[in-house]
């Protein structure tokens, strides 16, 4: 919750410099947003290689859990395609590239805002950041109407890091593996899958 | 960044609560759809072990 405040306040500082004109526009045309989204995936490579001990545990998963990202995947499409119908000024790409961040509101939020403009990147930052404050808020609630893995799946791509601690509280210690799991395979799919839908 | 170049387009700051609210829509429904996914597949782990 701290870390999705403290970038909340930065884009709102950002948002504030950017309306009394404080910084010139001109700061705006040097692309810095595409060397800090190098960076960005540099570390996300770093976060994903650095832990091979972590492929030796998912091997003893039950193998029905290897499905849980999918299930992440698929109902997060679902739910996002249906909200689609609503949204006049959005086509179906636009929407599924904003749920594919599942969470991972400053790798999503740049990405799109590279491919598809400040708009839809908008949008991406504070849909992310929103899904990961709801799934803070509402674990508790959706381990009690719809099982432990619920938290795990709402998390996202965040159940590694942000998610995790509630996580462990809610689901238990047993299910500290299927998080880690369910985290490093969905950070791994995420520039995938927002790409693809940014192409589209 | 972000926030600059959204605070530097007047027609965005004008529809900010537009936005606010499609975002809204879209982490509820993303989140909603992936736990009920959820629990369709904890239906058939429920009363397994997590791992061997």
């Amino acid at each position: 919750m701290k870390g999705s405040l403290i970038i909340l306040s930065f884009f709102a500082i950002g948002l504030l410099l950017g309306i009394s004109r404080f910084f010139p526009v001109e700061v705006l045309n040097y692309n810095i947003s595409f060397y800090v989204l190098c960076g960005l995936m540099f570390s996300v490579g770093i976060s994903i290689g650095n832990d091979p001990s972590s492929f030796r545990q998912f091997r003893n998963l039950n193998p029905r859990l290897i499905f849980l990202p999918l299930m992440t995947i698929l109902g997060t499409w679902l739910g996002v395609l249906a909200v689609s119908f609503f949204l006049k000024n959005r086509t179906m790409a636009d929407c599924l590239a904003v749920g594919s961040g599942f969470g991972y509101y400053s790798l999503s939020s740049i990405l799109i805002t590279q491919c598809k403009g400040v708009e839809l990147g908008t949008i991406a930052l504070l849909s992310n950041i929103m899904r990961e404050v709801m799934t803070l808020l509402f674990a508790p609630w959706m381990v009690r109407y719809f099982g432990k893995l619920a938290p795990i799946c709402a998390g996202g791509a965040t159940t590694m890091d942000t998610t995790f601690p509630i996580i462990i509280r809610t689901s238990g210690k047993d299910y500290a593996i299927v998080s880690i799991y369910q985290g490093f395979i969905m950070d791994f799919t995420v520039p995938f899958l927002v790409t693809f839908f940014c192409s589209l | 960044m972000l926030g600059l170049e959204v605070g530097a387009n007047d027609a965005i700051i004008r529809q900010f609560g537009t936005l606010g609210l499609e975002a809204f829509l879209l982490a509820f429904a993303g989140t909603l759809g992936s736990v009920v996914f959820a629990g369709l597949l904890w239906l058939t782990v429920r009363d397994k072990p997590v791992s061997k």
